[in-house]
């Protein structure tokens, strides 16, 4: 440990057993996984976003949603995201390749609100699918639609205008206490409308082939026939 | 060969070698030195007034959320990127650079490299901040600074890192020591790990969750290979000259150093565990996670066994207060580290307040007191003036200490909370981020009383800046004269 | 002594020089120390402790390899042993999932999820002794399809539905087990109350109308009621 190229050479070695072993092997095994063609449906999975989806993608990037909000569910029996008694934020493990189309991956690291991957996929606190109506007014303020949310207000996601002609088809329906005053009306931005198109694109439901690899525990052995061959 | 003693052989104190010598490298890097540590401290306080209003909004979500440029998504990484690359970064230049010419005996042969390198360097985060709040974040964890930030960034570093290698050839250290060994891997690697996570993350992004991996090893790595080795480098350099004692069990210590490089670098992936990447490398992060174990052991039997038995010269010195803090903090984000990489505890703690203990235990709790303490010990004898007032630095401590406990305290409680709230399905999401609001609000809390102590540090350094240049002013014979009123 | 040597704050040099710090703990490298009543243990223990670390870690590397495949994210299965059962058989609820998906996807649009239809154009599924009697007429309507005035529940419906079967000229090309999924799942819905068709009836039905290539209408299904 006295010469500085033994260590350099060390260091690079060390360095370089973890890239290659971590990086490129797995861009090479997975990295170069493609989509997954189903034959009776004709299409490719997972389905490309539609132009707005992908817009309010960046919005949710440049918002920083990432902060409080997971996109990924983990495996049915690890924590409560999938699975019996789980809060069925998934019907399965989120697996690799749902994230193939996605020019940045947005796991996240913290649930300060619960995960997201499948918003559009299951139910809200109240039982009924999301729509953009109901994300709508949970942007504006969260706390007209869930009483004890956590999550800040995006006001600046929507604009008060006046009513112009005929009231707007995209104005928010809000009840008394927030309505904004007589002649005007909330309407959303173009932000706020792509974010709304982005989490209604959140869904991973297709099966595909891997997600069939899924760990089944050995069936218990009954009581009488606990020895084979006993009959 | 004859016998030693049952002491090992004794470390000759400073005085009695080469004074002068040791003076005139600490000379030569006081200019860089300052500009360093003064930027490094102006970005610790604005961290942390981020770090408080984000705090803030955590528990209190409707604190100025009219205003897009301060939603909590923006300020919070705003916060972490200040405080790793400003106030970090700078830092652990500064420190770096001291400790490589001090253990390489050659003094610094110019310094205007440097200078431009932290400017470029705090050019780059000031850009990069401000990209944050402006709306151009990655969404990357701790790399969101825009792409139009990080090539500034990059070359900043090989300004700087450059340097240090140029002073380490330009010595005449024949045997190296530890820290040596920690600085040169630490600088060897960042500008590596940086430049892949920044090129297959943000500028040719790979495909689909090998992000998530590239990123995991970027992080882990971000965290243990430079961070903590820096930090570790200024451990076993300060707790022998300080206590005047050799590092306890130091023939072990370079097993742990390569144990921890080899399998530090696997283990940021046991964050991804139960995540959307293949099952054996979630298993190869888990598994070198546990092996972490090996290191936290022997550099624990070599900080602890150095101060075994000298506890009482904490009192007196403010360095090894500091030193002694953010030993015990490694060992604790080590034993962290693997308990949350075992499934059974890794199902309640991911996705938890618990990461963001983990995270502040190590940025915070182990590098920034180390860094603090070093920089108590740095700071005098590159100005060559005393610190200007000891009450505050045992303000500066005693808040300090406080803080980080009750930070990393009220954190792992509210994400203990949390998780055990999460794994239960029947508990609405909204009641179990309720019952996080108090432990928050301690968090809060500890952060200004952190706050609150770092005022009292960047006003001692300012001060005693102003001190040392008001006395290289009065005095006509300028810098060198300085060194012969030490030496009275 | 000044009062500044308190907490070390000042500037003078009074800690171990860097000089003896290198020198020393070289030395220290060089020759260990000599084993004395506590040094023997040490290096053993360490010894220990290394070796069964690196034991206790490869046992679970091992257990959790998972197959070392990229098509494995559940570190609890094992790709060997399951390769055996390569087409699991689903459980009664999967099938009836299965079915819902693919009804709510597709037949919803006409059916309507409520299964209530929609008057005079399409049927309602719900209580409706087509869906709940015989088996070889369902299976025939979702195979190639309905046209031409109907007559469910005492009311008639004129719509017309199209092919859903691997037939000429169907558009939708729905394999076996997707028919029968579907038809389990209709068959246990909003009331109803019909034992679940399986896929080999599908394929039986199929083979015994290869030769149709248009739909049926409800006169031609009198003979398999």
């Amino acid at each position: 440990m006295n010469r500085a190229p033994i260590i350099f050479l060390g260091v690079f070695f060390a360095l370089a057993f973890s890239f290659v072993g971590l990086v490129l092997t797995n861009q090479i095994t997975y990295g170069a996984f493609t989509t997954h063609v189903d034959e009776e449906e004709g299409k490719a999975f997972p389905l490309p976003a539609p132009g707005l989806a992908a817009q309010g993608k960046l919005v949710y990037q440049d918002l920083g949603c990432v902060s409080c909000h997971t996109q990924q569910v983990r495996r049915a029996g690890f924590g409560a995201d999938t699975g019996e008694h789980s809060r069925g934020w998934g019907e399965r493990q989120s697996v690799a390749r749902d994230y193939l189309r996605e020019e940045r991956v947005l796991l996240g690291s913290v649930r300060i609100g619960p995960d997201l991957r499948n918003l559009a996929a299951r139910k809200n606190a109240e039982g009924a699918d999301f729509t953009a109506d109901w994300l709508y007014r949970y942007l504006l303020d969260p706390k007209l639609v869930v009483a004890d949310s956590d999550m800040p207000r995006y006001a600046f996601l929507f604009k008060t205008r006046q009513i112009v002609g005929e009231p707007s088809p995209k104005a928010l329906k809000l009840p008394a206490a927030s309505a904004p005053a007589a002649g005007y009306e909330i309407v959303p931005t173009a932000r706020g409308e792509a974010l709304v198109a982005y989490l209604l694109s959140l869904k991973d439901t297709y099966a595909y082939p891997e997600t069939k690899n899924v760990y089944t525990p050995p069936a218990p052995k009954k009581a009488g026939e606990k020895k084979e061959g006993h009959e | 060969m004859a016998t030693d003693s049952s002491h090992s052989p004794e470390l000759t104190p400073e005085r009695s070698s080469n004074p002068a010598e040791t003076a005139g490298i600490d000379a030569s890097l006081r200019t860089p030195l300052v500009a360093l540590i003064g930027s490094a401290l102006v970005w610790l306080l604005v961290a942390s007034v981020l770090g408080l209003v984000s705090a803030w909004k955590l528990h209190t979500p409707a604190f100025l959320d009219a205003c897009e440029y301060v939603t909590f998504g923006r300020l919070q990484p705003a916060q972490t990127n200040a405080f790793i690359y400003g106030w970090g970064f700078n830092a652990a230049f500064a420190v770096s650079l001291w400790l490589m010419a001090r253990l390489s005996r050659a003094a610094l042969p110019g310094c205007g490299v440097l200078l431009v390198g932290t400017l470029f360097w705090n050019l780059g985060v000031t850009v990069g901040i401000g990209g944050i709040i402006l709306g151009f974040s990655t969404s990357i964890e701790w790399l969101e600074m825009p792409g139009f930030a990080s090539p500034l960034l990059l070359v900043a570093y090989a300004l700087i890192a450059s340097w240090s290698l140029v002073v380490f050839r330009a010595g005449r250290s024949g045997q190296i020591f530890a820290s040596q060994w920690y600085l040169i891997a630490a600088l060897f690697w960042f500008p590596w790990i940086y430049s892949v996570a920044q090129v297959l993350l943000v500028f040719a992004p790979v495909r689909g969750t090998v992000q998530s991996v590239v990123h995991a090893w970027f992080s882990s790595n971000l965290l243990l290979l430079w961070f903590g080795s820096i930090g570790l480098a200024a451990i076993y350099y300060f707790l022998p000259k300080l206590l005047l004692k050799p590092v306890a069990n130091y023939y072990l210590a370079s097993l742990a150093f390569w144990w921890l490089v080899i399998f530090g670098s696997w283990a940021g992936i046991s964050t991804l565990i139960g995540g959307p990447i293949p099952a054996w490398v979630q298993t190869a992060g888990a598994a070198a996670s546990f092996m972490l174990v090996v290191p936290l052991v022997i550099i624990g039997m070599n900080h602890f066994g150095t101060l075994a038995g000298r506890w009482s010269a904490l009192k007196d010195n403010i360095t090894l207060r500091f030193v002694a803090f953010g030993a015990a903090a490694f060992s604790l984000v080590l034993l962290a580290w693997v308990l949350t990489s075992i499934h059974g505890i890794a199902a309640v703690t991911q996705f938890t307040f618990v990461t963001s203990a983990q995270a502040q235990l190590g940025l915070y709790g182990f590098f920034t007191m180390v860094v603090f303490g070093s920089l108590y010990y740095i700071v005098p004898r590159v100005l060559n003036t005393a610190w200007a007032s000891a009450p505050l630095a045992g303000v500066h401590f005693a808040a300090s200490a406080l803080g980080v406990i009750l930070l990393v305290g009220s954190l792992a409680v509210a994400g203990i909370t949390q998780g055990r709230l999460l794994a239960d399905a029947s508990v609405p999401f909204a009641a179990v981020t309720k019952a996080t609001e108090s432990c928050l609000f301690a968090g809060t809390v500890a952060l200004l009383i952190l706050a609150i102590g770092q005022l009292a540090f960047a006003l001692n350094f300012f001060w005693t800046l102003a001190r040392a240049s008001a006395c290289c002013v009065k005095s006509a014979k300028g810098l060198l004269s300085a060194h012969s009123e030490a030496a009275r | 002594m000044s009062a500044d040597q308190n907490k070390n704050l000042s500037a003078d040099q009074s800690g171990a020089s860097d000089e003896s710090i290198q020198q020393v703990h070289a030395e220290l490298v060089a020759k260990k120390p000599e084993p004395k009543e506590g040094f023997k243990t040490m290096p053993l223990f360490l010894l220990g402790f290394v070796s069964t670390m690196i034991f206790v870690t490869s046992i679970y590397v091992v257990h959790y390899r998972a197959g070392f495949s990229p098509m494995v994210y559940d570190e609890r299965f094992d790709p060997k042993t399951a390769a055996g059962s390569v087409a699991k058989e689903l459980t009664p609820e999967q099938v009836v999932a299965a079915g819902k998906k693919s009804f709510q996807q597709t037949c919803a649009a006409c059916h309507q999820n409520t299964g209530l239809g929609v008057p005079g154009t399409y049927p309602p599924l719900a209580g409706s002794e087509w869906v709940n009697g015989s088996d070889e007429r369902v299976i025939r309507i979702l195979l190639h399809g309905l046209n031409g005035a109907v007559e469910v529940e005492g009311k008639t419906f004129n719509g017309a539905m199209p092919a859903f079967g691997k037939v000429t000229g169907g558009g939708y090309n729905w394999n076996e087990e997707k028919i029968s999924q579907v038809l389990t799942y209709i068959r246990q819905e909003w009331g109803n109350k019909s034992a679940p068709i399986t896929k080999d009836q599908v394929a039986e039905i199929l083979g015994k109308e290869k030769a149709r290539a248009k739909s049926w209408t409800a006169s031609e299904l009198e003979t398999f009621k």
